[in-house]
């Protein structure tokens, strides 16, 4: 079917020219708008915080619970005077939880709005286009659930990338010293095909000789799939003692819990401290029950946390790392008191500041940028509520 | 400035995308939703060959374009059989197979891992180190990708591919072997678009299987019927407007705990709107 342009020539040319001048016209009027922000050390204006989280798309369910935390924390700092005076302008982005938007958001922060410092990018392990932009510009970011382990593995660089999220090796180790413990000589593995998953499925195997246990069985199934029935039968034909089941959402890891219990398969299950998740346990109680897990040992600060977020907020803390973001938002806000203007000086203050932290007591980074302090224990969920494994 | 810069960066390698798709869609008025899958193809060569075998970007790219080629020809075979709809269909499952392989052949592809740290390309011995750099890089092969387009369908080839989405039968009848035609357009977009992957390879530094989904097929497949189909200046601008539009509207203030939704409903709203008063997209000549 023919149809009669409109003069080609003339609507590329004026279509370009009109999307230039509209971005332009905004970058001018944000940067116009900016003209009072200057940067710490100085006196006057305001320090800006990048906030770089998966609002939309499938890691939307921690995003949301992160970028709330992580207001939470903003609003408390300059509730109580700011950084050295200065108030916190927190502005956020959404990487909807894909790579290309993820680098695009934080190209926007970094190149745009000159953030400071970028609490985030959610899921930074899966979405590691945005690496290059943040370690090339010197902006620190601190990430509420990025596993550095998948960093490291890959020997990329970490200058500038920093974690509040639970170590991923101690999880695993510490799982793998009570399965031994416990006498269980083999499990099976059961993960989908998400970069992280597949990241904790390689982690697990690898640690496992050190214990003395055995992989008896691997699954790895497609992202997104809500059906394990087949997998637990086969696990329950072949009578596994236990199974460790790594997914991408913690409902997911809900659902099979669930059909397992349906299903009656007896075997002890392991996962990590990403089921901690009181959203997903108000909807999946009595499925989670048993369920082993790592997670760091109760204290005054989780509690306070939780408090705080239900009396701002009337819910509980959406999504497993919203604490983990309250954190990053505290650490960087300490490092940003000593005086340090971003780029290195902040990265090094970063690598200094400790914080008394609601994920961990005693919050900082190690040499992996990853959280040093604080000892993790196992738990359970035992009459719908998590507890420690007694 | 480097944030625009990074636009125009993604904005090219999507021009040269759609540009490419529009040869098969557009001319030859096959509805194919496989194009990520060349795409992907394109981007894994160069990760896999440069972090793992040495290669450089170039050399890496031309394997790329041979590997989406060798694909293209023999999807061709099998989807020249179908037409309209049934090929759609055949071209979606395509998509999915090699979206299947990216995943699941991981001692090749590291599946759900991805690759990381891909290098910069090197020019006459030159590491191209700023997007600034990397912009003109990718503005030259979009020019060449736009030059090759724009001789395909001025020439008598493109007239008779437009001659096969008219009317196939009828040229047939004038004994063209339009199976023949249809594979040839099909081989050459895929090579252009491994070029667009072997780009966003280069330039973002980490791929993984995520990307190269049937959702980006149908992302690149709306660019091109929005810009507006058998046109190849269309497809430039609609690469332009699908990576600048959701970025401009980081810039609206929508009330920050509903931003996200609002943007999205916003970018929704605006393309159902085009839809709707230009069916046959901005510079189309020909609607589906």
């Amino acid at each position: 079917m023919k149809d009669e342009p409109w003069g080609i020539g003339t609507k590329i040319a004026a279509g370009i020219l009109t999307l230039v001048i509209v971005i332009t016209t905004i970058m001018q009027y944000v940067a116009w708008r900016n003209g009072g922000v200057v940067a710490p050390g100085t006196d006057v204006g305001t320090i800006r915080l990048g906030g770089a989280f998966g609002l939309s798309g499938v890691c939307a369910e921690w995003g949301e619970g992160e970028k709330k935390a992580a207001q939470m924390a903003v609003d408390e700092i300059n509730a109580n005077g700011g950084i050295n005076g200065r108030k916190i302008d927190f502005m956020v982005e959404d990487t909807q939880c894909e790579n290309k938007t993820t680098v695009n958001a934080v190209q926007k922060l970094v190149n745009a709005d000159h953030v400071l410092a970028i609490v985030g990018p959610t899921w930074g392990d899966a979405y590691q286009g945005a690496s290059p932009v943040i370690n090339g510009s010197m902006t620190p970011a601190v990430a509420p659930d990025t596993a550095m382990e998948a960093l490291e593995l890959e020997h990329q660089p970490i200058d500038y990338i920093f974690s509040t999220y639970a170590p991923q090796r101690k999880e695993i180790a510490a799982l793998q010293a009570y399965a031994e413990k416990s006498g269980l000589k083999g499990i099976a593995m059961v993960w989908d095909q998400d970069s992280y998953s597949t990241m904790m499925a390689k982690l697990f195997e690898e640690a496992a000789p050190a214990h003395g246990i055995v992989i008896t069985d691997k699954h790895e199934m497609p992202t997104g799939i809500q059906d394990f029935r087949t997998i637990i039968a086969k696990l329950k034909a072949a009578h596994a003692e236990a199974a460790f089941i790594s997914f991408l959402a913690p409902h997911t890891k809900a659902s099979f819990l669930k059909q397992a219990k349906e299903l009656g398969f007896s075997g002890t299950v392991f996962s990590a401290a990403d089921i901690q998740d009181e959203s997903v346990l108000a909807s999946y109680k009595d499925a989670m029950d048993g369920v082993i897990y790592t997670y760091p040992v109760a204290n005054a600060g989780q509690k306070a946390f939780k408090e705080a977020y239900r009396a701002k907020y009337g819910e509980d803390p959406q999504g497993p790392a919203a604490v983990n973001a309250y954190d990053a938002v505290r650490i960087i806000a300490v490092a940003m008191r000593t005086g340090a203007t971003g780029g290195e000086a902040l990265r090094d203050a970063l690598m200094k500041a400790r914080i008394k932290g609601a994920f961990v007591d005693d919050l900082g980074f190690d040499a992996k940028h990853q959280v040093g302090g604080g000892a993790f224990e196992l738990k359970t969920v035992r009459n719908g509520t998590f507890v420690p494994l007694k | 400035m480097e944030y625009l810069i990074h636009l125009a960066v993604m904005s090219s390698i999507y021009a040269i995308l759609g540009m490419s798709l529009n040869l098969v869609v557009g001319y030859a008025g096959l509805l194919s939703v496989t194009h990520a899958a060349f795409y992907g193809i394109g981007a894994y060569a160069v990760g896999i060959l440069t972090v793992s075998h040495g290669y450089g970007f170039f050399g890496a790219t031309a394997i790329g374009m041979a590997c989406a080629a060798l694909a293209a020809w023999f999807i061709g075979i099998v989807s020249g059989r179908f037409k309209g709809d049934y090929y759609a269909l055949v071209s979606f499952g395509f998509n999915i197979i090699v979206f299947s392989i990216f995943l699941n052949v991981q001692s090749v592809t590291r599946g759900p891992l991805g690759i990381p740290g891909i290098p910069k390309p090197e020019v006459f011995g030159m590491l191209i180190r700023s997007n600034a750099q990397f912009l003109l890089l990718a503005i030259a092969f979009t020019l060449a990708t736009y030059a090759v387009s724009q001789w395909i369908v001025t020439s008598s080839f493109g007239r008779t591919l437009k001659g096969i989405r008219e009317d196939e039968d009828a040229l047939r009848v004038f004994g063209y072997d339009t199976a023949r035609y249809k594979r040839i357009i099909f081989v050459i977009a895929a090579m252009l678009a491994a070029v667009g992957g072997s780009l966003f390879a280069s330039y973002i530094s980490y791929i993984d299987p995520s990307t190269f989904s049937l959702n980006e097929s149908i992302f690149i497949l709306s660019l091109v019927i929005l810009g507006g189909l058998a046109n190849v200046n269309g497809s430039v601008f609609g690469a332009i407007f699908f990576i600048l539009l959701p970025e401009i509207l980081r810039f609206v203030g929508f009330p920050p705990d509903i931003a996200a939704q609002m943007r999205q409903v916003a970018y929704g709203l605006i393309l159902v709107l085009l839809m709707l008063y230009r069916p046959q997209g901005m510079f189309g000549e020909y609607k589906l």
